[in-house]
């Protein structure tokens, strides 16, 4: 099973993640500041670190950066700053992911998930060949016409496909709901724009952990939608 | 501090003491050493007797020429007997007056007073009339006269007169004739030294302080006038010469006063200069000071009384004058046909455009300042310094204005800054419990409970998830209306970007049984915004749509391309009566049923205005009875550089008539 490290200055918080998370069988260890949870980090093998991001003695963005000198496993940043920047900041020293406070206890087990099998499969995964998209965790096989994301399987109707196919050939480039309209259902638009607006959030609510928050499939509000690049 | 000796004023008055003394014994020792000088005494030591040196027979041919004067050429013969009778005089004549043609002869005996005496001195000299060389002209026949005196002195000299007193001298003063000149150099070097001391240690006075010495309370004028009165006085004596000794003494009596006088005169304008009251404490000092002061007061009361009229009556009367002032010179430069009055005519006229010029210019710039001030821009100044009279004032207070308003800006800024650290500070800190709130709640509801425990623990769920809205709020609200938000705009469609919000609202619009209706121009609507914060904006109008509308009812979604403007509006018909005027329920916290029992914070409306003004954009609120009307607008702004359209890719391309795919999970 995946041992996952909980550390963050607030007891009650610690002790509400154990009750989640000793559910799904995870081994637990607890740290309450940045030096001890890289005590831990060095001593025990671990398989995921919750962090947060301000502590006493050494705070999260500082952990991160250390441990991301040595070790892979994945990072998600707790904390309390909802401010861009900070994501920011987190994601660039080399966080996974970023969950603010306070969190949806559901939506925080789905991320750990996530991470967890992602990080299970880095290395096992298969080459992509020219009928594979990959794009993060996502991944869309065009032979198979299947979805995956962080490994699981992924229902889709027929619109949504291609609109997804349609986004992952070009990540990071902006289609408008015509351009999109047009190019998927391969006639004039003439005012029906605004049913992509509702595939692509239907889309979103299936590969996304957060749809309001997406990673993956961003609005570009005035402009379209696009698959987000780097993830 | 060392009082000096010179400080104090007795030591001083000694001084002038001694230098009254020494400057007396000096002077009598000089004039002594010119009279042995003019006596010969240094030359002749032979002169064993008074009757024997130069100044006695100076002393007789004065006598003789006075004698020939008087009672040969003008007769007066009693006065000159009475004067040289051996009662009155040492010295007795007789006045002959000898034949021209006949020297030789005894000729006539004119006036006698002869005594004879023993012992005595006597001789006898022919004297011509014209070697007197003071000769009244009528008497020109008398030029040529010749007169022969006898005289004789009485060698015992009985009587006090010149004779007498030049013995009486010439006892005192032959022996001791060479002891006078080194008498007389050290009474001079002594006065000098004196004079020196005193007119240096002028106006000092002990502990290095200054006065204007023992006389300054005299005004300079009446000083003076007082010495220097006194030593014209002493000189007045020595007009009458030195005939004889008594007139000699009484000319260097008159040269010692003056002297002493003059001293006295310049100490005292030494002292005053060195206290530096010279000409402050002098009457015509005094006198141009008044004339100054009235002069300075009168000028005074002119630009006083003239800056208390209105400006209407200063221009009115500087009109009066400058158009009087031309009319004048106008008919005197064109009715004269002078060339001196046609140049002053010219010159009055560049003189009048001058002053025009720089009036309107100067106004021009108060224009200027004044119009970028109304623009919001208040870094700008007037060169108050550059402009004059009324203008300047104005200006100067223009500036005031604009350095006020700076400040309550600045100040403004500032404490809108520290209130939104304050608000996300505290947001930061509440957090943390409420993490540990939402989190054991949801907890508790996982647990078997009682009916009633587990409604309890939905409403705490429940006003945990308001409470987790409402610190997110604040923190928005507070950054969005500081303005310490960064705005990244790009020209964005405005209409796409309500499609796409539609699109968001689509479930939660049909689970408030509403239905969307989205009416947009059919062409994009460009406009420079941030996506994501015109997004908030849209957010925060179809949530409140959501919450607030009558269920069955339609909900209007617009974006417009209007009078240079982006508009865009969201309309729904309100569920309960709305009685707050559309501006207060733009103000934080408040809300339209005023109850606050359901869900939101209050505060959406006005982060909505705060983010569209972040946008350069306006924002208000319409309502018409229960119809409720939220606007946006933007500027417009030109459509942004589109890359090429998205070719399909090969292999992947969209088949246009492919069927639904089979998908297989």
């Amino acid at each position: 099973m995946y041992n996952i490290l909980i550390c963050d200055d607030d007891a009650d918080i610690r002790a509400a993640l154990k009750i989640y998370l000793s559910g799904e069988g995870y081994t637990l260890f607890e740290a309450e500041n940045g030096a001890q949870a890289l005590e831990i980090a060095a001593r025990e093998p671990l398989h995921l670190i919750l962090l947060d991001v301000m502590m006493p003695a050494m705070d999260g963005i500082a952990v991160t950066a250390r441990l991301r000198q040595t070790s892979n496993v994945p990072i998600i940043l707790l904390t309390a700053k909802s401010e861009d920047s900070d994501k920011v900041l987190g994601l660039n020293v080399g966080a996974d992911d970023y969950v603010t406070k306070p969190f949806n206890p559901v939506e925080l087990l789905a991320r750990i998930k996530s991470q967890l099998r992602r990080y299970a499969q880095l290395g096992g995964m298969p080459d992509a060949g020219g009928h594979r998209l990959q794009v993060g965790g996502v991944c869309l096989d065009d032979e198979t016409k299947t979805v995956t994301v962080d490994g699981a399987p992924i229902a889709l109707t027929p619109i949504e496909y291609n609109i997804l196919r349609l986004l992952m050939q070009n990540p990071g480039r902006v289609y408008s709901s015509t351009q999109i309209y047009e190019l998927v259902w391969n006639e004039p638009a003439l005012g029906s724009e605004s049913a992509v607006a509702v595939h692509i959030r239907h889309l979103r609510e299936k590969i996304e952990i957060d749809p309001s928050q997406p990673r993956y499939l961003k609005v570009v509000w005035g402009l379209g939608y696009k698959m987000e690049k780097g993830v | 501090m060392k009082t000096r000796l010179g400080e104090r004023i007795g030591v001083r008055a000694l001084a002038f003491f001694l230098l009254a003394v020494s400057s007396a014994v000096g002077g009598l020792c000089l004039f002594g050493t010119l009279w042995c000088e003019t006596c010969n005494w240094y030359a002749n030591r032979k002169a064993e007797s008074y009757f024997e040196t130069e100044a006695f027979y100076g002393e007789v041919e004065r006598d003789i020429r006075q004698i020939v004067q008087m009672a040969g050429c003008y007769g007066f013969t009693l006065e000159t007997e009475e004067q040289y009778s051996s009662n009155s005089s040492n010295f007795t004549y007789r006045l002959w007056r000898l034949d021209e043609n006949n020297p030789e002869a005894e000729g006539e005996l004119i006036s006698s007073t002869y005594t004879e005496t023993s012992p005595s001195v006597t001789g006898s000299e022919i004297i011509r009339a014209s070697d007197l060389g003071y000769l009244d002209p009528i008497a020109e026949d008398e030029a040529n006269a010749l007169y022969r005196v006898d005289w004789i002195v009485d060698g015992t000299l009985p009587v006090g007169d010149s004779y007498y007193y030049e013995y009486l001298l010439f006892v005192s003063l032959y022996d001791e004739r060479y002891y006078l000149p080194v008498i007389a150099a050290v009474g001079l070097a002594l006065s000098l030294g004196l004079l020196i001391f005193l007119l240096w240690n002028a106006g000092r006075a002990p502990g290095g302080q200054r006065n204007a010495g023992p006389a300054g309370f005299l005004p300079l004028e009446a000083y003076l006038l007082l010495t220097v009165g006194g030593g014209i006085l002493c000189l007045s004596l020595m007009a009458n010469g030195a005939q004889n000794i008594l007139g000699t003494a009484l000319w260097l009596l008159g040269l010692w006063g003056a002297f002493l006088f003059f001293t006295d005169a310049l100490m005292g304008v030494c002292a005053r200069a060195r206290a530096g009251v010279l000409f402050r404490h002098s009457l015509s000092g005094a006198i141009l000071r008044w004339v100054w002061r009235l002069v300075r007061g009168f000028c005074r009361w002119l630009r006083d009384s003239f800056a208390a009229l209105p400006l209407v009556w200063v221009a009115m009367m500087g009109g009066v004058c400058v158009l009087l002032g031309e009319t004048i010179l106008t008919l005197l430069a064109f009715t004269s046909y002078e060339f001196f009055f046609l140049l002053l005519w010219l010159g009055a006229q560049v003189l009048l455009l001058a002053v025009l010029c720089r009036f309107f210019s100067g106004l021009y710039q108060l224009r200027l300042v004044s119009r970028k001030m109304a623009q919001g821009d208040l870094s700008v100044r007037v060169p108050a310094k550059k402009l004059w009279g009324p203008l300047r004032e104005q200006g100067e207070d223009l500036n005031r204005i604009s350095e006020g308003m700076s400040a309550a800006v600045d100040e403004r800024l500032r404490s809108e800054r520290f209130k939104t650290d304050l608000i996300t500070n505290v947001s930061h800190d509440l957090k943390t419990p409420l993490t540990s709130i939402i989190n054991y709640v949801d907890l508790l509801q996982k647990e078997a409970l009682e009916p009633q425990a587990a409604e309890y623990a939905s409403v705490i769920a429940r006003q945990g998830q308001r409470l987790k809205k409402l610190t997110e709020d604040l923190v928005e609200a507070s950054k969005a209306s500081s303005g310490s938000l960064p705005v990244n705009a790009e020209p964005t469609d405005l209409a796409e970007l309500l499609t796409q919000a539609v699109g968001e609202y689509a479930p939660r619009l049909e689970k408030s049984n509403l239905e969307p209706v989205l009416q947009l121009p059919g062409e994009p609507v460009w406009s420079m915004l941030d996506g994501r914060l015109t997004w908030r904006v849209v957010d925060n109008l179809l949530s409140n749509a959501c919450k607030y509308s009558q269920p069955g009812t339609r909900v209007y979604v617009e974006a417009e391309q209007r009078a240079g403007r982006a508009w865009l509006r969201v309309k729904n018909i309100s569920r309960q009566q709305l009685n707050i005027p559309a501006d207060e329920l733009m103000e934080r916290f408040v809300r339209g049923d005023a109850s606050r029992t359901t869900e939101g914070s209050g505060l959406g409306l006005n982060i909505a205005r705060s983010l569209a003004e972040l946008q350069n954009g306006e924002f208000g609120l319409i309502i018409d009875g229960d119809l409720f009307k939220a606007w946006a607008s933007f500027p417009l702004s030109a459509p942004p550089v589109r890359e090429e359209p998205p070719e399909a890719t090969a292999g992947l391309s969209c088949s246009p008539d492919s069927a639904p795919i089979p998908l297989t999970t």
